[in-house]
């Protein structure tokens, strides 16, 4: 820090000299100063003789500004300030010689930083993400949708993050994707004719039928313990659905669940459903109300299929435990009481009749559920026409000449669609279109349909858009960008009528203005798409789905599992933003978020049910932090066993902002079939791989990261030593690493210790930069330095408060301009 | 901006209706009215190599290369299926593309069809040869062209989840799931006043949507305005397939059984989806829908394909499998797998060749590209490689061809565009057609 501040002060005095200038000076004082430092210290690894990791220091172009290796010498500043260089065996610089460096170094970059910036431009106009989609068209359109469904996954930028505007993508099947689905959702937002008929059915006991109970073709079998037939019912609209249930719990066990889903396609072997929503159920009887809409849900096609049994839709309620293991009673009977089919099959029958005769036994002596009552209703709408309708057709004066009133309607509409005031000739264009379409249609709404599905394929609805004035320098963003920018980071949606407001006032650039409204959005809802998104991204918690867990090493675990994993760091994130907690616990806390199933994983009681919680830990539990959390764990291993190397990368790439270069092409991986390499411990194949000369000089730095967590097992549970699997002999566990600063730890909770004192402010600055390349949608440049300075010391200052950091980010300058 | 030579198109296809000249509109990407029969092509990748243990290895027979060469080779457990097929088979030795050889084992997969090295920093990438041959005989079946892949869409640069890539060098999404795919090829069908007027409607509103698009670009900074370009050429290019669509509303889709393919199967059944992707490229040939596919079995990246070898309990993954292979015992891992993939191949062929069409089978017809483009893991150079059918495009087969480095893989391309009737001699780095195939 002290560095910095003396370098920018430094930097200060350059400022009225021209870049010219600038550079000259910078090249003088490399030649007469730094260049014989960096002789002296490096040339022996990265000169004339050698140059590991394919750097050779002496042929590096000391002109950053017009020259071609800016990049390499940002890392090797990076790498001088964190201590990596040089390595703690080799000759270190003295104080003097590291002034030299680091000072010559946070100039050459100031400059190379300005200079970039008018170079090349950023992208700052950006598509909207899957699931920024999803939510704007949800908000936009009062409906309830799987909007995003057919459109293909957005990649992941360098930093993990999927909404950087330069690598999200755009393609004709896309663009058919959009105006497909904005036809399809216009079709169900505007309305015509009567309220439509209700379809109503409820039911007091489960209906009986011959659903798969074998496993086909990779399908599991489905067997619900309550099944609700419609015979009848609507293909599309909102349908609601009301669950009267009470459990049984007997004292020691934890809160069941009902797990609800829908559909039926008749003639594909296994029953085709979609989740509706789950619940708790307690002992005292209630109802539980879902909704979701029909058109989510697999359907039977139009024309009847052969001869295969019920032709309705199937709602299927499963019953669990809190440790989501499912509920099933042999004393009860699933299944009608039909005549034997196929002599073949007599023998299932017969077992199924046996079960029958059983004797059931009464509610209440075990760990179970009752389901009193279902009752399905569809189309479900509070209000006719639906606010969806209402909305987009209000009354207006003009109601009742066609030309004047789409105008209306039109331009409120791309208000909201656009996120800012529209033109008049913007409407008109639109208008025009409208009356093209309407000359060939039947309807008015029809034609609004269309004209409205063309405003949801406009470019200025499906990117949020950043003009730029080029006829002056002006970046600043305007009030309604300010507004969007400031939405989708926090709610990954469009901005809300008091954001659109405000802006229209002029008002939200106010700095206090700014700081109400960041506090405002992180009390609603909303905000926990800004975790989900955020986190899911930056701890790239979508790696849990790349790793099979092997069954053979980890018998009976359930890959549902993983769905609870990536809730637990989400839930402990949240907790820290919500209480304003100090993020420093995300590296080592006393305190972890858990329900049962994680819980029971982990080996640790408390919680009852499968709601998170906050749960205290003893002092020699090292489940605290992320790196105690079977996300990062699991999804850092591959499958079987730890994976060092893997947890240690991550540790570094996300944590400490400093990701390894991706190994050499030539490198072969640690073979793991080696025979003599399977009697080792982890580590001391690590030291084989180690020791050979093309991957030493990295994994020396990397590897010691991963070691220290080696009591975690590959799905995170803890472990004294590794077991025995197979030819596997069980083997003792050495978590002793020497870190790149010489310092030597010994299990998790040493590195988190470590990580707590001695890394803080890395951490911190690893936090800031990825938070902010969130937030802006794109990679950080040069330019951006200053401001990852200024919110990393203040971040630091401020106890590392994430409230105060996103205050601090949104009200910076790096948020405020183009 | 609406460029005069847009309206006029617009209204020349409105005032001629159904009575325009039909030669014309087949230069636009109309039906074809000729008889001719089709000719077709289908590349088909998967990743990370295979086996190859020295002739003497006692595992031999779990190498994926036969043994021996020209007409006097015997095949290995590995492509063992292929046996009853192999009159309509050559199998090479050698090839591979040599401006790929320097690049990461695992960036392969994107340039397996375009033969390019891709460009430093931008990852930009040149035209696949399916592509190229779309461009000209795609002009003459509803699709032109049909882009698949186990894990779908584009995937990140350099593990690129398609095997198609667009003329300016843009990867095309592939399709996944087979109830999608079979909507893109059966979906849309007949010709209802509501479809032609949602068409029309469609062709407005693209129009309106091209016009914002070149207003709001002129008010964006230099980098945003690229970005808005990729836009403007998807819109311009829906605008084709609008056209397209139009030109084919007189005519009917094939009606096909629905139920004969395995529709809502995954990922997650390899044997059933593998039947169901190459089902529905032969139900797509068969129809004449289109003439050219490409299906990626997996990407280099982390694909869904990885966990496919679990289907006959091989652990731990594809990958691993693929790193194993030199070692002992695994040659026969992945040389089973490699096996059931060779299994699978197989049944297409025979069902395209057991399906006639003039004077021979579709199989004589259709060009099928297989192979990995690794031998060895993260190894760049002698692909394991096949190419079948084509006899009556005059191909000719029951061989193992051995090449040189010298020999570039496009070599395969360029005989294969032009039997397909393509006018072409070159592509990339081809120094010819390959010797030995015609």
């Amino acid at each position: 820090m002290f560095c910095n501040r003396l370098t920018l002060i430094l930097m200060a005095s350059f400022l009225p000299a021209t870049r010219a200038v600038c550079v000259d000076q910078s090249l003088d004082v490399f030649s007469k100063r730094v260049h014989p430092v960096l002789i002296e210290l490096c040339d022996g690894c990265h000169g004339r003789k050698k140059s590991e990791g394919g750097i050779r220091l002496d042929r590096l172009d000391p002109d950053l500004v017009n020259g071609s290796d800016s990049e390499i010498w940002h890392d090797v500043f990076e790498q001088l300030k964190n201590g990596e260089m040089p390595p703690a065996k080799a000759k270190q610089p003295d104080a003097e010689q590291r002034k030299i460096l680091t000072q010559w170094l946070v100039g050459a970059l100031q400059d190379a930083a300005e200079a970039k910036r008018g170079q090349n431009g950023r992208v700052v106009t950006r598509r909207l993400t899957r699931y920024e989609y999803q939510n704007t068209m949800r908000d936009l359109l009062l409906i309830d949708l799987d909007f995003a469904q057919g459109l293909p996954p957005d990649p992941a930028s360098q930093e993990g993050f999927q909404n950087n505007g330069s690598t999200l993508e755009m393609s004709p099947t896309q663009i058919e994707q959009y105006l497909d689905v904005a036809r399809r959702s216009l079709s169900q937002a505007i309305v015509t004719g009567d309220r439509p008929r209700l379809y109503e059915v409820t039911q007091n006991a489960t209906a009986m039928g011959k659903l798969p109970t074998k496993k086909f073709a990779g399908h599991a079998p489905v067997s619900p313990e309550f099944i609700l037939d419609l015979k009848e019912f609507p293909r599309t609209g909102p349908f609601e659905l009301k669950v009267r249930a009470r459990a049984a719990i007997p004292a020691g066990e934890g809160v069941p669940r009902i797990q609800v889903s829908m559909g039926n396609v008749p003639g594909i072997i296994h029953v085709p459903r979609g989740e509706i929503g789950e619940a708790e159920v307690d002992t005292i009887s209630q109802t539980i109300t879902f909704h979701g809409r029909m058109e989510d849900f697999p359907q039977p096609g139009p024309i009847s299929f052969g001869n295969s049994g019920f032709k309705g839709m199937i709602v299927m309620i499963d019953f669990v435990d809190a440790d989501g293991n499912e509920l099933r009673y042999p004393d009860r009977t699933y299944t009608a009481k039909t005549p034997p089919l196929k002599k073949q099959k007599k023998d299932q029958d017969e077992a199924i009749e046996s079960d029958a005769k059983k004797e059931p036994v009464a509610f209440g002596g075990r760990l179970e559920i009752e389901v009193q009552s279902v009752e399905f209703q569809s189309p479900v709408y509070a209000s006719w026409p639906p606010p969806s309708h209402e909305r987009l057709f209000f009354a207006s004066p003009h109601v009742g000449n066609e030309s004047l009133y789409i105008r209306d309607v039109l331009k409120r509409f791309m208000e909201s669609a656009f996120r800012r005031s529209v033109l008049a000739t913007e409407v008109e264009q639109m208008a025009k279109l409208f009356g093209k379409i309407r000359a060939d249609s039947e309807t008015f709404e029809d034609a609004a349909r269309e004209t409205l599905a063309a405003v949801l394929v406009s470019p200025s609805f499906l990117y949020i858009v950043e003009q730029q004035n080029r006829a002056s320098d002006d970046l600043q963003v305007t009030d309604f960008e300010l507004a969007s920018r400031l939405s989708y980071f926090l709610w990954s949606t469009a901005p809300d009528q008091q954001l659109m407001d405000l802006a229209r006032q002029g008002q939200l650039k106010d700095g206090k203005v700014l700081k109400q409204q960041v506090e405002r959005m992180l009390e609603d809802e909303r905000s926990s798409e800004f975790v989900r998104h955020f986190v899911t991204q930056w701890l790239d918690l979508g790696g849990l789905d790349r790793v099979a867990v092997n069954p053979e090493f980890f018998p009976g675990f359930d890959n549902k599992l993983k769905t609870q994993m990536r809730n637990e760091t989400l839930a402990f994130f949240s907790e820290i933003l919500r209480a304003d907690r100090s993020a420093l616990e995300l590296l080592d806390s006393d305190w972890v978020m858990l329900n049962r199933p994680m819980a029971s994983h982990y080996g640790l009681t408390g919680p009852r049910s499968q709601e998170f919680e906050q749960v205290t830990l003893e002092s020699d539990d090292a489940r605290g932090g992320l790196l105690g959390q079977a996300a990062f764990l699991l999804a850092n291993s591959n499958g079987e066993d730890s994976h060092p190397i893997k947890r240690a990368v991550w540790i570094l790439d996300r944590l400490l902002g400093s990701p390894p270069a991706s190994p050499p092409a030539d490198v072969p991986d640690l073979d793991t079939e080696n025979p003599d390499l399977a009697k080792m411990t982890l580590k001391q194949q690590l030291a084989v791989h180690s020791s050979k000369e093309s991957c030493g000089s990295c994994h020396r730095e990397i590897d010691p990261w991963g070691i220290p967590l080696e009591n975690f097992d590959a799905v995170g549970r803890w472990r004294a030593e590794i077991p025995q699997v197979n030819r596997r002999e069980p083997m003792e566990i050495d978590t002793v690493g020497v870190l790149p600063s010489g310092v030597e730890v010994e299990g998790p909770t040493q590195l988190k210790r470590y990580l707590v004192e001695s890394q803080g402010e890395r951490f911190a600055k690893a936090i800031v930069k990825r938070l902010m390349a969130y937030g802006l949608g794109r990679s950080l440049d040069f330019a951006d330095r200053q401001t990852v300075d200024e919110l990393t010391e203040n971040f630091v200052e401020n106890d590392y408060r994430l409230r105060a950091l996103l205050v601090d980010f949104v009200q910076s300058k790096a948020f405020r301009t183009k | 901006m609406k460029k005069s030579w847009q309206l006029d198109r617009r209204a020349a296809l409105k005032a001629a209706g159904v009575s325009m000249a039909l030669p014309w509109l087949e230069a636009m990407g109309a039906p074809s009215s000729k008889r001719e029969l089709p000719r077709r092509m289908c590349a088909i990748l998967f990743p990370f190599g295979v086996a190859m243990p020295k002739d003497d290895a006692e595992d031999r027979q779990w190498g994926w290369f036969p043994t021996g060469q020209g007409k006097d080779y015997q095949l290995t457990n590995v492509l063992r299926p292929l046996e009853p097929l192999m009159d309509h088979v050559s199998i090479f030795h050698g090839l591979s593309h040599p401006r790929c050889r320097a690049m990461n084992g695992h960036d392969t997969g994107d340039t397996f069809l375009t033969a390019n090295n891709l460009a430093p920093v931008s990852y930009q990438n040149t035209i696949s040869i399916d592509q190229y041959a779309a461009s000209v005989i795609g002009k003459q079946t509803r699709l032109p062209s049909l882009t698949l892949s186990t894990d779908g869409g584009v995937g990140p640069r350099t593990r690129t989840t398609t095997l198609s890539y667009t003329d300016k060098g843009q990867p095309i999404p592939a399709l996944s799931d087979p109830a999608q795919i079979f909507k893109r090829l059966f979906g849309q069908d007949g010709a209802s006043a509501n479809d032609r007027r949602k068409l029309q409607n469609s062709e407005s509103i693209l129009d309106l949507v091209m016009e914002q698009s070149n207003s709001l670009s002129r008010n964006l900074g230099v980098a945003d305005q690229r970005k808005m370009a990729e836009f403007e050429t998807s819109v311009r290019d829906v605008e084709k397939r609008v056209e397209r669509s139009r030109s084919w509303l007189d005519i009917p889709l094939p009606t096909v059984d629905r139920d004969s393919i395995l529709l809502d199967t995954t990922v997650d059944a390899p044997r059933d989806y593998l039947k169901a992707i190459y089902d529905l490229q032969f139900l797509a040939f068969q129809t004449d829908l289109t003439r050219i596919s490409t299906y990626q079995i997996g990407s280099y990246g982390p694909s869904k394909a990885r966990a496919f070898p679990a289907v006959l309990g091989l652990k731990p993954d594809w990958h691993g499998l693929a790193h194993a292979a030199g070692k002992k015992g695994g040659p026969e891992n992945i040389g089973r797998f490699d096996q059931f993939l060779a299994e699978q191949l197989a049944s297409f062929l025979t069902r395209l060749q057991e399906t006639p069409e003039g004077d021979g089978s579709l199989l004589d017809r259709t060009l099928v590209l297989y192979g990995s483009s690794n031998s060895r893991t993260h190894q760049n150079r002698n692909y394991p490689l096949l190419l079948a059918g084509g006899g009556k495009l005059g191909l000719r087969h029951n061989q193992v061809l051995r090449f040189d480095e010298k020999t570039p893989m496009s070599n395969v391309f360029v005989t294969m565009l032009q039997a397909l009737g393509v006018e072409v001699d070159r592509f990339v780095d081809s120094t010819g057609p390959l010797d030995g195939l015609t």
